[in-house]
């Protein structure tokens, strides 16, 4: 039964083990998802650590790694080496009771031990069998048989206050009456403090003894001497400097702080630094190749003009040329039907088929003989049309 | 104390302490919904002398799944002008969806959304702008963006 009621308070402190506030730690052994020093510790195979709650909510919403987004399953999850599992387990915390009073600072792997066993301020049940409230382990240590929930009458605002809040109450209650240590007169905790503010008899300093007025005494000798200390009627100019000084500073320390960004910039990142040079290089082979490229479109384009003119120029040639075959052929086929016909006119025997022809052809070239260039073209059609029938694909040559 | 407040607590510390430049904490009150200002610090034409505010949802699920981030227009706040943001404020950006990864935090995004808008010359919102904003989901999380320009 003693167990299952002191173990409410240790379980509580168990939920908050993220919340500790730590003496001092050390960025690397921070994980990068909870943002507080690892808890439980996990390695995966790409070389990062969580803590293993963190990691393993991160791989069911996905199946990556959350610093560098790599494929990740759980199989690749392994546990730590035994030297972060130590370090981080032996990390120096303050007691979660710090802000009751508690000023041990303690390994994290010992705070259950001390908040269960050793911490003054841990809640406890209370003794008292007939009580169920908790109450700090600093009272049950006083009296281990007494309830300090019992309500206890204050003797001087005649309230009822609970035996453990009664220090507090003493400082707090209102009508318990103090003596001024300077007059001697009797005041309430309540009005003492306006007291203190205007006894006469308090020993007070200069209001400019902060700026180096030495000067102390009775309250009621403060008003002579302020009308004759230098130092009060510097005051007002000196406060105003003092702004200042701390705009400029507060200037400054911005400033500063923008020339760190400005100069840790540009070495940020090594990768991010490499990435900027390794694109300045590739963007200048780009230009110099756009630049070659131009070139040699350039010199494609000459090239090829002064390619098609000399070939223009080899065509026309070539067409002069086969004119002037044509024309001595023409001339040759003249002289040599000329000649036939002369021929034939002096042999009579001629078979009939071929009779035919040279007739034909006689009739032609007798007038053409005669008639001149008007046959001459005829004739030309006809060696036209030969050429056509034995080479069609030599058509262009002619035109 | 859930998890994700005490997160957000260190986040919030680190933010007022080590400010990054152009970016300032305008209302943090509570663990639901912080205001972010941010300012686009190179000199960008397009947006040099403006402030804009992103507003931060967080859900406990934070920092396991995304905030929901958007920019809200108030006074001498307005939208900025982005191919990837819509005029009602919502942002088509990879890290807040699906490219999320729960080490971010809200001063990354931030960065992150800095940079997208230091790295941006059109004067333009995104081409399907009025189709979207007249049926678009008041969360930009129920938005399944299409990452489909990684130029800008």
């Amino acid at each position: 039964m003693e167990d299952g009621r002191s173990s409410k308070p240790t379980s509580c402190c168990e939920l908050d083990i993220r919340s500790l506030l730590y003496v001092s730690l050390n960025d690397n052994l921070v994980c990068p998802i909870c943002c507080s020093a690892f808890v439980d510790p996990c390695y995966t195979k790409c070389g990062h650590t969580f803590c293993s709650v963190c990691l393993y909510r991160a791989l069911a919403q996905a199946q990556k790694c959350p610093v560098d987004r790599g494929p990740l399953s759980d199989d690749d999850i392994c546990p730590p080496p035994k030297i972060l599992s130590n370090m981080v387990n032996e990390l120096l915390v303050y007691c979660p009771n710090a802000d009751k009073g508690c000023k041990s600072t303690i390994q994290r792997c010992l705070l259950r031990h001390h908040l269960q066993d050793k911490c003054r301020y841990t809640l406890l049940a209370c003794p008292s069998d007939e009580c169920t409230e908790l109450i700090e382990r600093r009272f049950v240590d006083q009296d281990p048989a007494n309830c300090f929930h019992r309500p206890i009458m204050c003797p001087d605002c005649r309230d009822s206050v609970a035996e453990f809040e009664l220090d507090d109450h003493k400082h707090t209650c209102t009508s318990r009456s103090t003596k001024c240590p300077d007059c001697s007169k009797e005041f309430s905790m309540a009005d003492i403090r306006d007291h203190l503010d205007s006894c006469s008899e308090s020993v007070v300093t200069c209001p400019a003894s902060r700026l180096g007025c030495r000067w102390s005494g009775r309250r009621e000798k403060l008003d002579s001497h302020t009308t004759e200390c230098v130092l009060i009627s510097l005051a007002p100019f000196l406060e105003k400097q003092e702004e200042r000084i701390a705009n400029l500073e507060v200037e400054n320390k911005s400033l500063r702080a923008q020339i760190a960004v400005g100069g840790s910039s540009s070495m940020l990142d090594n990768d991010v630094f490499h990435i900027f040079t390794e694109h300045d290089r590739f963007r200048s082979e780009l230009e110099r190749l756009s630049e070659q490229l131009g070139e040699l479109e350039i010199r494609q384009s000459v090239m090829l003009t002064n390619q098609t003119v000399r070939t223009k120029e080899e065509i026309q040639n070539m067409r002069n040329a086969v004119n002037a075959i044509r024309h001595q052929m023409h001339f040759l086929m003249m002289e040599r039907r000329t000649w036939a016909l002369q021929n034939l006119a002096t042999s009579a025997v001629v078979p009939p088929g071929a009779n035919a022809v040279v007739s034909a052809s006689s009739a032609s070239a007798g007038s053409g003989a005669s008639g001149g260039s008007s046959n001459g073209r005829e004739e030309v059609a006809n060696v036209r049309f030969m050429r056509r029938d034995s080479e069609p694909y030599r058509q262009d040559v002619k035109l | 104390m859930p998890g994700y407040t005490k997160r957000l607590g260190r986040e919030l510390g680190d933010l007022k302490t080590n400010p990054a430049v152009g970016i300032s904490v305008f209302q943090a009150d509570d663990f639901r919904i912080w205001l972010i200002d941010i300012q686009v610090m190179d000199n960008n034409p397009l947006y040099a002398g403006k402030t804009f505010r992103l507003q931060f949802r967080f859900t406990p699920t934070y920092p396991i799944e995304a905030p929901e981030v958007q920019f809200i227009a108030s006074l001498g706040r307005e939208i900025p002008m982005h191919p990837h943001i819509y005029s009602n404020g919502h942002i088509c950006l990879d890290v807040l969806g699906s490219g999320w990864s729960p080490i971010q935090t809200v001063g990354s995004v931030s960065m992150s959304i800095q940079s997208m808008l230091a790295g941006n010359d059109r004067n333009e919102r995104p081409p399907d702008d009025a189709r979207y904003i007249a049926s678009a989901p008041i969360s930009p999380k129920q938005t399944r963006f299409v990452y489909h320009d990684d130029n800008v």
